[in-house]
């Protein structure tokens, strides 16, 4: 009977405490502490001057192991840092943006941009003391574009006449480019390209000397001749390190200062912490950092002028499913965008390592940058509500969100679903899949809602934005088939269209950014064909105390050919 | 005339011998009890409460069902709650715990994830335990192709790694509570089942089946009546010590990525988005109270498991 009675006491007692607790209601979870966030993200900084330099030095960085160093196949920052240090191409691409001559001293083309002539500059030489000609581009361009290459970037090459043919084997040319003459090469291209001169610009377009090995053959691709700025010293040590030294023969440009660049290859998990450790002990002269230190390192670096911030080359955006309800109409989408309070994500969550979007194309491009083109991309819940009702999006219209699993999206994709079920009352379906099963279902008919995505350029234009993303003909299927391009919102509009056709096949820079403009306010500012999110924005510390002349370049990669010891 | 079995709690030798020396004298006469009496349970219990640990264990696994039942009236905040003003903030007197990375309360987090780890583990445990015994006494009883084709399937299981296996599972069906809770059970009962084969292969040639058998008994009211209490405790012990690795396995499943869906407060969660955070000064309250967490909870339940050991264990009956 005692242990019955303890039994229900017990029972009662947990009864009772539930029930006080039941009287505390939950407190609302608002309000910003006392303490105080830093209250900005992290404005760019400005581009260090170019200053007259002496040789000598050794530039230290680290790195991730890369695919590739061989131009054939180097694809990510890390690989093209090797290639085009130790390549030079036609043309050069500047931080700023400006086309400088590589090893073409210049270039034209015909009315209708399908055929270009790059002269060449006489005498310049490979490592190996091979003339630098036509010919050698036509070899390299041959080389990665040749079936069984091995190439992963060689669609690069595709505009060339002759690519198609050589991928499947039944020609081992190119017969789009003509090298008869040493000095001159003549490029016959399938479409015209009034821009070709800039995906010249990418490490595949390299020339390759007679000596080149096959793209199977390490000894060759772990150590290949360029006629670039830096040559190889020694073979690529996988996962170990690549050390560069300075090529005294180049004519091409400007001789490096630097005698030596060395580069210490670091495990992918935890790189960017490393480098971060590497620069404070001295180690390193260039270096990433993990995003939460952002805000100390910057604290700390800032004053003596070697922290740097830029927006590079990226977006990240929603891609949005035009075609079907609930956001087939401009004023569905724009409630959707400005309901979503993008600083303070910006703030809260990437600790101010992302800065809000304003437009489509990045300020990278600072001709055809429109700050403030997506009107959209502002916060504002009330004209939210007003557009939403207008598009009949009602408190509790289910509303997909989907995005790709273990790339850091979790949070602050539950941010934005936050947000749009408070400020418009939908009702937010949430889904975390794998990469691959993303990039099924948006492009799937029939596909609705919210995608995470994100996009870089191949090459400097904003058309390279423009384009694939959201011209009709990069849907590349009919509404019942799968996307086959880059438009997977399956936005279509005659007018845009029409005038990024006219800015691809103009000659003259400005009005083709002009065209560019008008193309964007009438994708992003008048019909928000997708949804802007964050600008790419990279930092880095750099040794400006050891050295002048650091700047980031298009592929985010310090500018090693400039560098100069104090 | 007893020829019914001990109650729970026997393996065959002892049975006879250790029931009359323990059997308390207030137990009423034979008159047909199946069940365990109470004072075999006071037995049970006075030898538990022996172990200290296991006392603690049961303080901690009291604390986590209490805090299941009555997770909403606790948590000061919303579990779900965002405030982007105020996130990865350190644990304050508003912010016990601290904050997370989206600004949600951590305490009313960390209990929220209480909540789902009680339910996720017991609810496993509770499948793999119902199919594990079901298939290891069926196994164990009848012998033979029977036997064979399912110890067979029981090896098929094991051969995959627990982990492996969920995530095929959870892949397959989605996120969420419910397909974790399957994916988990589905390759968790074969410890269970071959336990309970073992147990059920000795106990079915004892005198006491044999009499069953021999008054009539059908295999099922022998299987359910005369095998079971009595294989049954050492599967028991099993499944208690299993919810530690179960919530440990839920955590993972969720830290790598699938699991439960990702803006779901779940302790393996929490420390998967405070990945960014681990070498931060000051932002260490992200990952360890959801660590600490899951740490408590696995040693609570391998605690009680324990002492439930001790306590069931024929041998020491009687004992202290």
């Amino acid at each position: 009977m005692r242990r019955t009675r303890a039994a229900w006491s017990a029972t009662a007692l947990t009864v009772v405490a539930g029930l006080v607790l039941a009287g505390c209601s939950q407190q609302s979870n608002t309000g910003a502490p006392d303490t105080g966030q830093p209250a900005v993200g992290f404005p760019e900084t400005a581009p260090n001057p170019e200053q007259p330099g002496r040789p000598g030095g050794v530039f230290r960085l680290g790195s991730t192991e890369p695919t590739a160093i061989d131009p054939y196949n180097a694809q990510e920052s890390e690989g093209i840092r090797v290639a085009e240090a130790i390549f030079t191409g036609l043309v050069e691409v500047q931080p700023d943006g400006a086309v400088t001559p590589g090893v073409a001293s210049d270039w034209s083309a015909n009315d209708n941009c399908s055929v270009w002539t790059f002269n060449l500059k006489p005498g310049t030489t490979f490592h190996n003391g091979e003339t630098v000609d036509a010919a050698s581009f036509k070899r390299g361009w041959e080389r990665a574009a040749a079936k069984g290459s091995g190439s992963e970037v060689s669609y690069h090459l595709d505009v060339i006449q002759g690519y198609a043919e050589m991928q499947s084997g039944a020609a081992t040319q190119l017969t789009g480019v003509d090298a008869s003459n040493p000095d001159r090469l003549v490029v016959t291209l399938t479409k015209p390209d009034c821009e070709f001169e800039l995906r010249t610009n990418h490490p595949v377009y390299s020339p390759v000397p007679t000596a080149v090995g096959a793209t199977t053959d390490t000894a060759y691709t772990d150590a290949p001749i360029g006629n670039g700025p830096f040559r190889m010293d020694g073979k690529w040590q996988h996962n170990q390190g690549i050390r560069l030294v300075r090529f005294d023969d180049y004519t091409a440009g400007d001789k490096a200062f630097l005698d030596a660049v060395e580069i210490t290859i670091l495990p992918d998990a935890n790189g960017a912490q490393l480098e971060y450790d590497g620069f404070n002990n001295g180690q390193f002269d260039w270096a990433r950092m993990p995003p939460p230190l952002l805000a100390q390192a910057r604290a700390a670096n800032e004053p003596a002028g070697k922290w740097m911030s830029k927006k590079t080359n990226g977006i990240n955006y929603f891609t949005v499913a035009n075609t079907t309800a609930p956001l087939n109409s401009p004023e569905a989408r724009k409630a959707i965008s400005l309901a979503i309070d993008r600083n303070a994500i910006a703030q809260g969550v990437f600790q101010g390592a992302q800065s809000p979007a304003t437009a489509l194309v990045p300020p990278l491009f600072p001709e055809a940058y429109q700050d403030g083109v997506c009107e959209a991309c502002r916060y504002d819940p009330a004209e939210a509500k007003r557009l939403a009702e207008q598009a009949g999006l009602t408190p509790g219209t289910e509303l997909s969100l989907q995005f790709n699993t273990g790339g850091g999206h979790e949070e602050w994709t539950a941010a934005v679903r936050q947000q749009l079920e408070t400020n418009l009352g939908l009702k937010v379906n949430y889904t975390g899949v794998p990469f691959t099963d993303l990039l099924n279902n948006e492009g799937a008919p029939g596909a609705t809602g919210l995608f995470r995505s994100a996009w870089g350029a191949d090459y400097p234009t904003p058309g390279n934005y423009l384009i694939p993303l959201l011209a009709t003909s990069s849907i590349g299927a009919a509404p019942n088939e799968p996307v086959t391009g880059n438009n997977y919102g399956r936005y279509s509009n005659p007018q845009f269209d029409d005038l990024v056709a006219r800015a691809n096949a103009s000659k003259d820079e400005a009005e083709r950014n002009d065209l560019w403009k008008q193309a964007e306010r009438i994708a992003i500012g008048q019909d928000l064909a997708l949804i802007p999110l964050w600008a790419r924005q990279q930092f880095r510390l750099v040794a400006t105390d050891r050295f002048n002349n650091i700047n980031m370049n298009f592929n985010e990669n310090p500018t090693l050919e400039k560098i100069s010891i104090k | 005339m007893t020829t019914l079995p001990p109650p729970t709690g026997g393996s065959p030798a002892d049975t006879a011998e250790v029931a009359a020396a323990a059997r308390p004298t207030t137990q009423a006469p034979h008159g047909g009890r199946r069940s365990a009496g109470p004072g075999q349970l006071s037995d049970i219990w006075r030898r538990y409460r022996r172990n200290r640990l296991a006392l603690l264990g049961l303080g901690i696994v009291g604390l986590l069902v209490f805090l299941a039942i009555f997770e909403p009236f606790i948590t000061p905040f919303s579990p779900f709650e965002q405030n982007l003003l105020n996130t990865t903030a350190p644990p304050s007197a508003r912010h016990w715990f601290g904050t997370d990375v989206l600004g949600r309360d951590m305490f009313s987090a960390i209990i929220y994830g209480a909540k789902l780890a009680v339910i996720v583990g017991l609810a496993t445990v509770a499948m793999s335990l119902l199919i594990g015994v079901v298939f290891g006494a069926i196994a164990g009883f009848r012998g033979g192709a029977v036997d064979s084709v399912i110890m067979r399937t029981t090896d098929v299981f094991l051969a995959f790694p627990l982990l492996v296996g969920a995530i095929l599972v959870v892949r397959t069906f989605g996120a969420g509570v419910t397909p974790v809770i399957i994916a988990l059970a589905l390759f968790g009962w074969t410890t269970s089942a071959r336990l309970m084969r073992g147990q059920t292969l000795a106990l079915r040639e004892s005198e006491y089946v044999e009499a069953a058998r021999s008054i009539g008994a059908t295999d099922r009211r022998i299987i359910s009546r005369h095998i079971l209490p009595n294989a049954i405790a050492p599967v028991l012990v099993y499944a208690f010590t299993n919810i530690g690795v179960v919530v440990v396995a839920m955590a993972s499943l969720s830290f790598l990525g699938i699991g439960v869906p990702a803006d779901i407060p779940e302790w393996g969660r929490l420390i998967s988005q405070s990945a960014p955070f681990f070498q931060v000064p000051g932002k260490s309250h992200l990952w360890a109270f959801p660590a600490l967490a899951i740490c408590v909870t696995t040693l609570g339940f391998a605690f009680v498991a324990d002492g439930l050991r001790d306590a069931l264990d024929p041998k020491l009956r009687g004992r202290g």
